[in-house]
């Protein structure tokens, strides 16, 4: 048998098909690589801030107040600590009284008797007071952001009680502001009303850490419950 | 030399198969990406179509007439009662409206009511106990003494209940009294006729929403019997000689709690009891809250009434084909008679202003299902709650047949 080398023609034709094959490959492999470090985080984050402002839009919404000293709709500035990050003219603590929260799935699913679901799973149903602020009322140690205070069933005492958990860590300022059918405001305090009316609309102004000086993040919230409209707007305290 | 070239074979096979695995590897990776995303749109999209289902309601909700609402109204035939799918593009939903007066109201109904509907002595006591004012318990009921002791510690509402998952809170109540039928069967009437296996559970049967304009047909006030002169009863249609007897209980016994207490007043007949049920009231108040929709009361919850009889309620459920325009048209049901009326006058409306929306919403494989409480306020219809269900599908739950029977398109599919 003849031994027999590689033709020219034969070297080249793999050659320039190894070429093909290694440029195909690694433009595939940067864009999987660019892919996972870049678009898939950021995804992440988008996403993580649309199930934030759904799951505020959520609470807010069921915005609920009526005459009974236990219901309330306030904004107040500096929660119950120092001031802290407030932007701008706006309220920074917002506590409400919340309608038809979700219970707890656990606890429905249980077989316990009622004294001992309430032990396991804390009292369930009922009107939920709520307290949005970056100031927590208790003490935090090192966590930041977003602090969600949550109390079942609302007690009438709207500065305290119930547990807190940290909504979202990285919101560095958030700001509430009502419209009352006329303008925005950064002041509502329905126990301080003859008859409690809650605004037609909130807005949340939040900023989160890492972002730039200009960037704000806007939420505009309806609240079904409210009867609030331009030709029926609440006086305001500052007579405007 | 041939067992060279044999293993250069193999080395390519080898390097082959391992390319293989990485393509494979890569795709399983990116196919589980694109469900994973297909997953999520889905889902979106299947939210979307239950909003649009929301806004057909409204728009059905906007003619209603909150003064008589009946069974043969367009809102009341809308989606499950004909069997309707609605198709939006690709998606679907199914939808059904309900009376929030057709269930009983958990703040009106009294004792003997709340036992018919099949609840534990424990559990009425503690209800009402809830409910009313005052510090001394029931038997078996719970004031804040017990709420006070408990591990998470809170206070008795003493005041109506708010929401019914309040009622979560209440002594001897937990989601299974909701959503499951009681295991023992008390020695109440039975509520539906035939198997007891078809009466509804709590959760399909109450209410504490519920809540009715009290006018006079054409939206006119009602008249005060409590405050009103003998010649202004009688200007509603009403005899003078009866209309004297009236004003003289009045101002001999007391005032008026109850309609039922004006329809003892003696010269009152079957005959012009109904002037009185149609024109009178005990206060100057302009809604009710908590009575039945003579229209749409289920069986169950007339069943309920302390003073029903299956007769009665019977008749009143053929009636519901026709309608009630006003609540004096129940004096012509057959079997009624004064004594009835005296006892379940009260607990009747032909009105309603809260409504309950069930909507499930189909996109591709995405299953959503939502409620939401509609009320009617200054004749306006508006969605003051929404909850997402617990579970996908709660076809069982609500009592849902499996399969529509037709289609209604609403948007084509592009």
């Amino acid at each position: 048998m003849k031994k027999r080398g590689l033709t020219l023609l034969e070297l080249l034709v793999v050659s320039v098909m190894m070429v093909l094959i290694t440029i195909g490959a690694s433009a595939a492999y940067s864009a999987a690589v660019r892919y996972h470090t870049t678009v898939l985080p950021q995804r992440e984050v988008y996403r993580a801030e649309q199930k934030f402002e759904s799951y505020l839009r959520d609470l807010i919404e069921r915005t609920f107040v009526d005459t009974n000293a236990d219901t309330y709709f306030i904004f107040s500035v500096g929660g119950n600590g120092p001031a802290s990050g407030n932007s701008g003219d706006r309220a920074d603590t917002m506590t409400f009284t919340a309608f038809g929260l979700h219970s707890s799935g656990a606890a429905a699913n249980s077989e316990l008797d009622f004294e001992s679901q309430n032990e396991s799973f804390g009292p369930q149903g009922g009107l939920a007071e709520l307290s949005l602020s970056t100031t927590p009322v208790g003490d935090a140690a090192d966590a930041a952001g977003l602090f969600l205070r949550t109390q079942r069933p609302a007690d009438g005492d709207e500065t305290q009680g119930g547990t807190e958990r940290v909504l979202k860590e990285n919101i560095q300022t958030i700001g509430f502001e009502a419209w009352d059918g006329l303008q925005w405001i950064n002041t509502w305090d329905t126990t301080a009303m003859a008859t409690p009316r809650i605004p037609s609309l909130v807005r949340v102004t939040y900023t989160l850490a890492g972002d730039t000086e200009e960037t704000e993040h806007v939420l505009i919230v309806r609240l079904p419950r409210s009867d609030v409209t331009a030709d029926n707007p609440v006086e305001t305290e500052s007579g405007q | 030399m041939r067992k060279r070239k044999g293993s250069a074979f193999i080395m390519v096979l080898a390097i082959l198969a391992g390319l293989v695995m990485l393509v494979v590897s890569f795709a399983a990776s990116q196919n589980s990406e694109i469900k994973e995303v297909t997953a999520e749109l889905e889902e979106l999209q299947a939210k979307q179509i239950a909003q649009s289902a929301v806004q057909r309601v409204l728009a059905e909700m906007a003619s209603i007439d909150e003064n008589t609402v009946l069974q043969t109204d367009t809102w009341f035939l809308l989606g499950e009662e004909n069997g309707e799918n609605f198709l939006v593009d690709e998606g679907s939903f199914r939808v059904q409206i309900l009376d929030e007066s057709s269930f009983v109201n958990l703040n009106q109904a009294n004792e003997q009511q709340l036992l018919n509907l099949g609840l534990t002595q424990e559990q009425v006591d503690s209800l009402l106990d809830w409910r009313q004012p005052g510090f001394d318990a029931r038997p078996e009921g719970a004031k804040d003494e017990f709420y006070n002791n408990l591990a998470v510690p809170y206070n008795a509402a003493l005041q109506p209940i708010r929401s019914l998952d309040e009622l979560l809170l209440i002594k001897g109540w937990n989601q299974a009294t909701l959503d499951q039928l009681p295991t023992e069967e008390s020695g109440t009437p039975p509520l539906v006729s035939g198997s007891q296996e078809a009466r509804p559970v709590l959760s399909n049967l109450a209410t504490v929403y519920s809540r009715a304009p009290w006018t006079r047909a054409g939206g006119q006030p009602r008249l005060n019997v409590n405050t009103a002169t003998a010649d202004q009863v009688s200007q509603v249609g009403i005899q003078m000689q009866l209309a004297n007897a009236i004003v003289q209980r009045r101002n001999t016994q007391g005032t008026f709690a109850t309609l039922g207490q004006v329809l003892a007043v003696s010269g009152v007949n079957l005959q012009n009891s109904a002037n009185i049920l149609n024109s009178l009231s005990v206060n100057a108040s302009t809604e009710v809250t908590g009575r039945l929709n003579l229209n749409t009361a289920s069986e169950a919850a007339l069943n309920s009434l302390p003073n029903s009889t299956p007769d009665i309620t019977t008749a009143i459920l053929t009636r519901q084909a026709t309608g009630f325009t006003s609540i004096g048209d129940v004096t012509s049901v057959p079997g009624v008679n004064l004594q009835w009326l005296q006892q379940n006058a009260d607990s009747f409306v032909v009105g309603s202003r809260a409504f309950r929306v069930r909507i499930q919403s189909v996109f591709r494989g995405s299953i959503y299902s939502s409620e939401a409480l509609v009320t009617i306020a200054n004749g306006t219809a508006r969605v003051t709650s929404t909850w997402e269900s617990s579970q996908r599908s709660m076809l069982e739950k609500w009592n849902w047949i499996e399969t529509t029977t037709g289609d209604v398109i609403l948007a084509e599919a592009r």
